[in-house]
């Protein structure tokens, strides 16, 4: 088996934005499992934001990064605590008790979800929203990694997940400005960059990154994008219903996302239903999702139309995913292999239900029973 | 692309990037953290630190709960309910984002650790703290003298207990002994203001039995906010063909994807049903038989005084025996019980008849139907464009979807009914089911069979509500001794309440795992263990149709002096029967009471420890399971599932009445005199203010649980916050983030203002659970409501501090 094991694969997310309902589950996941302390409590690894919406940090789609189309690094910008994470506040719990008023420590200005619900345009005739989870995306072209001066941001081999060292990071920055996503932070306390880490310790015993494992929604699905038997290969390859956020950045991310593709109608000025108008603008689409938004968005229409009409849908069965467990291969089998070829300590496989993938093959008695 | 207005340091040049950029590349694969494991293992050390040991718990969702040197340090939703149709999608992996940061509150500084008393004003918040034993011989006491002073008794000590975080396990631990003593327990919140009619009858549905309709109607309800485990039923609806329709005042997280969004304008719900109606009947789509088979629709109503014809107006009656109604048969033409009909395809659904009193007088008489057609005849289309703000034609299409479409499904949500005459919009949308023969599922809430194994005494001791006193007009509510256990009634019900409360309750006694504004006010506060501390199991029959158990880890450190309730209440238990057992006392120590709640007549306070830890000779002789901690209370429940099977009831239609079909008319006084179904509800006439306040459920807390949490407030805009319209906002000059004064004739507070696009013009919405003390002057939107989800206020921008 080792011979066969390739030299790099890549793991990624898809993200299915007609599912989300904007719950923060993830973003709740996620920060248990790494933000709450040490010096992260401002970051959010994951976050869910209401688009339209300024987003977290404040604005952070126009504070450039990324590369320009000579694969030039682009000026970026360094988002400000105070005015673009907002100061992460505490609370006087102690004095509670002592019928004293419950008071934020420092004036609210703003926060990681400061703009939720708000959404755009003339109510109710066109306004609307919807949600964009966002983590790390795992570029292929990382510009993070080719800003930093001390190479301390680099990328797996065997998952494509990226990593920041910290024994080399210096606390620079120049990671944050050429992240066109916004997606590391500084971490003031050790002064080092930190980012999501797609769990990879979670990754390695054959579970889901917290922010997906716990997915109320049940949003999210993640594997090897070489896996061309798993959702996510087939959603991004087969269908191309799973499209990158902001591809122009240039980076090639590795989170894709199921655009909305369903809004009600928008009404004219008498209150009547304007038939196949679309309360999400396309071109605003487009802008996010780039111009595979049109065929992406009439096939899942159709598929729907499909089901509707009491037909078969293998698209829509497997955006449902009438178990929750199948949306996960995390190929068990493979990272086990790995540890075994690095010489490493065996690995404990916590969990097997996720354990399905290229290289690991399941009993049949835990396959999917459909 | 670039914002130049901003501060735009550490900016990288070009050349130098795309430099790096080729070394970078090769020098990661060489890194590739063979040189340096530094990161890796801290970031695994952390991950082994949180994961540490695992213990199963579930109260309403099924977690992994982790710990580490015996404290919580995490969990996680486990994800381990089992597909029970392989057509409908799991219910993995259940759970919130409430739950999912339990462990990061159980810990904060509000966590009460000790029982303390009060020694200054109420709500002072001046304390001292006290050990169990006195706290609790003192509870004993004030109980003692509650119950056998000659001039009150049970009915004046009340037993409340919240739901959110107590499971059936825990909860029945003060509901034991609130039976056993036959004390009071509130049932209606409307008992306190008798301008609000309330019914907690929305149509509710467990999400997967929607999940194969072909239209769903989502009527008054945000499931993507309040319903966050089950919602996803609803998205995969969609993509399995279901068409959505979203009835809701705001464009909300449930409208967003909606394949129709009515967006009505706040309170006009009844009037769009009734519009829904009038089509309906329009085009005749209403199901007869149906309606003649399973509905109330052809029951005779006397025309007079609106009153339903019953057996006692046309026959002589034994006085006790049940109501029973009359249609009338066409074959025969005359009036005939409904118990008599052979044929319900003989009667008639229309019209109006005459019939012979017993007394001789001739009376005319109708349908319950042709009551409703006349109604829903004055609902013209265009008198309902200005007060629903809705375009007739998309009434219209509603009309035509929810009556021509195969399964159709209609939910509803709870704060729909507890709008002023919010009950009118319910037996409107209600009628729409009844019409069209749409069924649903829900089943009661409140104590499973399994569960009364707990709080039951085989009929000896009863349960004693508010709403009994209320029968009897002479034993108004009256409470002189209070213990309230997790629940933050003066958060949840208008001011007057409280006050009320306050004025009546000369001992209140709390029992809690944090501060709230109820506990502050508490003469004496007794600290809880929390969820993951304790024994507790939970049937959630409402959402779903599986039981969830917990149970604590062994190495888990408890946290200060906290106990668990039922260890609370053994505690309090054996000091009422020890103070009972005095010389001077024991001859007043059987408490008298109605049969009704105690079978022999008297509370037995000689022998109250025994009876509720089942330690008396009678339930050691019928064998019955002790009783008194957590523990034991979740093996009492275990037990009775081994020796009784689980009934499962899947009854499609929940007739309950004694003429055993879905009733839709009212006949009660106070609906009449309303003209329930027929009321159009005001637009705020006459009122100097005129923006509808609308009270929601929070994606952020269980009302109030979790409400102060730190990482759930972080989400939010870390301040008590109110969405208003961006053009009132303009109008008024407030900007996003300003500090607004929200008022009416009954009071004021402070609030900062969210401007949305997805909130209505005149109206402005808070969402509920924010206790007063985090508002400024700790006065809370309670200040200004009238009933408890509604009211018309003003607001206007307040000038900010030079």
């Amino acid at each position: 088996m080792n011979k066969k094991l390739p030299k790099k694969r890549q793991l990624a997310m898809v993200i299915d934005l007609n599912k989300c309902i904007g719950c923060q589950t993830c973003t709740i996941a996620c920060k248990t499992m790494w933000t709450n302390r040490n010096g992260r409590e401002y970051m959010y690894w994951n976050n869910v934001e209401t688009y339209p919406g300024k987003g977290y940090p404040k604005n952070w789609s126009n504070m450039g990064g990324g590369f320009d189309a000579n694969s030039n690094l682009k000026d970026g910008e360094l988002p400000n605590m105070k005015n673009d994470y907002g100061i992460p506040w505490e609370y006087n719990y102690d004095q509670l008790q002592k019928a004293e008023e419950f008071k934020p420590s420092v004036k609210p200005t703003w926060g990681p979800n400061w703009d939720e619900d708000e959404g755009g345009k003339d109510f109710p005739n066109e306004n609307y929203l919807f949600y964009i989870p966002r983590i790390c995306n795992h570029c292929s072209n990382p510009s993070c990694s080719t800003a930093c001066p001390q190479n301390a941001i680099f990328k797996r081999d065997q998952d494509g997940i990226v990593l920041v060292d910290l024994d080399l990071c210096n606390g620079c920055r120049q990671c944050i400005s050429a992240c066109p996503y916004k997606k590391i932070y500084f971490n003031p306390k050790i002064s080092k960059s930190e980012k999501c880490n797609f769990c990879f310790p979670l990754i390695e015993q054959g579970l889901p990154p917290a922010c997906a494992q716990q997915c109320s929604g049940r949003t999210r699905f993640v594997g090897f994008l070489d896996d061309k038997e798993g959702q996510v290969s087939q959603l991004v390859n087969k269908y191309k219903v799973a499209l990158p956020l902001r591809s122009d950045f240039g980076v090639e991310p590795n989170v894709y996302y199921i655009p909305p593709a369903f809004a009600p109608p928008k009404l004219d000025v008498d209150g009547r239903i304007i038939d196949q108008s679309e309360r999400i603008s396309l071109d605003e689409l487009e802008s996010l999702f780039g111009q595979g938004i049109y065929d992406t968005i009439n096939l899942l229409r159709q598929e729907r139309q499909k089901k509707s009409k009491g037909g078969k849908s293998e698209l829509m069965d497997m955006l449902i995913s009438f178990k929750h467990e199948d949306m996960f291969r995390l190929d068990s089998k493979y990272y086990e292999e790995i540890s075994i070829a690095k010489s490493e300590t065996s690995q404990v496989q916590l969990d097997t239900r996720y354990a399905k993938g290229k290289f690991t093959d399941v009993p049949k008695s835990n396959s999917n029973a459909q | 692309m670039t914002d130049l207005k901003r501060r735009n340091f550490l900016k990288i040049s070009a050349v130098t990037a795309a430099m790096l950029a080729g070394q970078n590349y090769l020098l990661a694969n060489i890194l590739n953290y063979k040189k340096s494991n530094y990161t890796r293992k801290m970031y695994e050390n952390e991950f082994k630190f949180i994961y540490g040991l695992k213990k199963e718990h579930g109260y309403a969702d099924s977690f992994e709960v982790w710990t580490n040197n015996g404290t919580v340090t995490r969990e996680n939703q486990k994800a381990n309910y089992p597909l029970i149709n392989p057509n409908i999608p799991d219910f993995n992996p259940r759970g919130a984002n409430t739950s999912a940061q339990h462990s990061q509150v159980m810990y904060e500084k509000d966590r009460l650790l000790y029982p303390m008393k009060r020694v200054g004003e109420r709500g002072a918040g001046v304390w001292e703290r006290v050990n169990w034993d006195n706290a609790t011989q003192e509870i004993a006491q004030n109980i003692w003298e509650v119950m056998s002073n000659p001039t009150s008794g049970p009915q004046n000590l009340m037993i409340q207990m919240g739901k959110s975080l107590l499971g059936q396990g825990r909860r029945s631990s003060a509901l034991r002994f609130s039976n056993q003593l036959g004390a009071v327990k509130n049932c209606y919140k409307s008992d306190f203001n008798k301008n609000s009619l309330i019914l907690e009858n929305g149509i509710k549905h467990k999400l997967d039995t929607v999940y194969g309709a072909e239209i769903i109607v989502i009527w008054g309800y945000n499931p993507s906010v309040t319903n966050i485990p089950d919602a996803h039923f609803i998205q995969e609806a969609r993509y399995n063909g279901a068409k959505i329709i979203v009835i809701t005042p705001d464009y909300n997280a449930s409208a967003k994807s909606a394949d129709l969004w009515i967006p009505l304008k706040a309170r006009s719900d009844n009037v769009l049903a009734m519009g829904v109606i009038h089509e309906i009947l329009q085009h005749n789509w209403q199901k007869k038989e149906f309606m003649k088979e399973f509905t109330d629709f052809p029951f005779l109503v006397k025309v007079d005084d609106k009153q339903l014809l019953r057996k006692q107006d046309l026959q002589d009656v034994i006085s006790e025996e049940k109501d029973e109604f009359y249609v009338w048969d066409k074959e025969k033409n005359l009036a005939v019980l409904v118990k008599d009909l052979k044929d319900s395809s003989n009667l008639e659904l229309s019209g109006e008849y005459e019939v012979t009193l017993l007394n001789g007088n001739k009376k005319k008489v109708t349908t319950v139907f042709e009551m409703l057609k006349k109604s829903a005849q004055t609902y013209s289309f265009e008198k309902m464009k200005d007060v629903v703000g809705v375009h007739p034609d998309i009434v219209k299409k509603l009309a035509r979807y929810i009556s021509l479409g195969k399964i159709v499904k209609i939910i509803t949500g709870d704060s729909l009914f507890k709008y002023t005459l919010g009950a009118m919009s319910a037996w409107s949308i209600n009628s729409i089911s009844g019409l069209l023969g749409i069924t649903n599922n829900d089943d009661e809430s409140g104590t499973s069979e399994e569960f009364k194994t707990l709080s039951d005494f085989d009929g000896k001791y009863n349960s004693r509500t508010s709403c009994d006193n209320k029968k009897n007009k002479n034993n108004s509510w009256n409470p002189e001794m209070a213990i309230v256990v997790s629940s933050s009634l003066f958060r949840k019900d208008p001011l007057i309440y409280k006050e009320e409360f306050l004025a009546k309750v000369k001992y209140f006694v709390c029992i809690d795992t944090r501060m709230s504004e109820t506990a502050l006010n508490a003469d004496i506060l007794l600290p809880a263990k929390d969820k993951y501390e304790t024994w507790d199991i939970e049937s959630l029959n409402t959402n779903y149709d599986f039981i969830n158990m917990s149970q604590p880890t062994q190495n888990l450190l408890s946290i200060a002096e906290t106990k668990g309730e039922w260890s609370i209440f053994s505690l309090i238990a054996k000091k009422i029967e020890n103070i009972s057992n005095k010389a001077e006392n024991i001859n007043l120590s059987k408490i008298i009471d109605s049969a009704k709640y105690a079978k022999s007549g008297f509370h037995d306070l000689s022998n109250f420890y025994k009876e509720f830890t089942n330690t008396d000779d009678a339930s050691v002789l019928a064998k019955k399971a002790p009783l008194g901690t957590d523990k034991m209370a979740v093996d009492a429940v275990l037990e009775n599932y081994k020796q009784n099977s689980i009934k499962i009831a899947t009854n499609p239609l929940k007739i309950k009445i004694s003429s055993r079909r879905k009733t839709f008319y009212k006949n009660l006084e106070i609906f009449l005199n309303t003209n329930v179904q027929t009321k159009q509800i005001s637009t705020n006439d006459g009122v100097k203010y005129s923006y509808n306040f609308i009270l929601s459920k929070s994606r952020w807390s269980i009302n109030s649980n979790y409400q102060t949490s730190k990482i759930l407030l972080r989400l939010q805009r870390g301040v008590p916050y109110i969405e208003i319209n961006y053009e009132d906002a303009s109008s008024k000059n407030i900007k996003d983030g300003n500090e607004i004064r929200i008022f009416n004739e009954k009071g004021e507070f402070y609030a900062m203002a969210k401007v949305s696009h997805c909130v209505a013009p005149k109206s402005v919405i808070m969402h509920n659970g924010w206790e007063s003390y985090m508002f400024r002057n700790k006065k809370g939107y309670n200040e200004v409501m009238e009933t408890h989800k509604h009211s018309i206020v003003d607001f206007e921008k307040v000038k900010e501090k030079a």
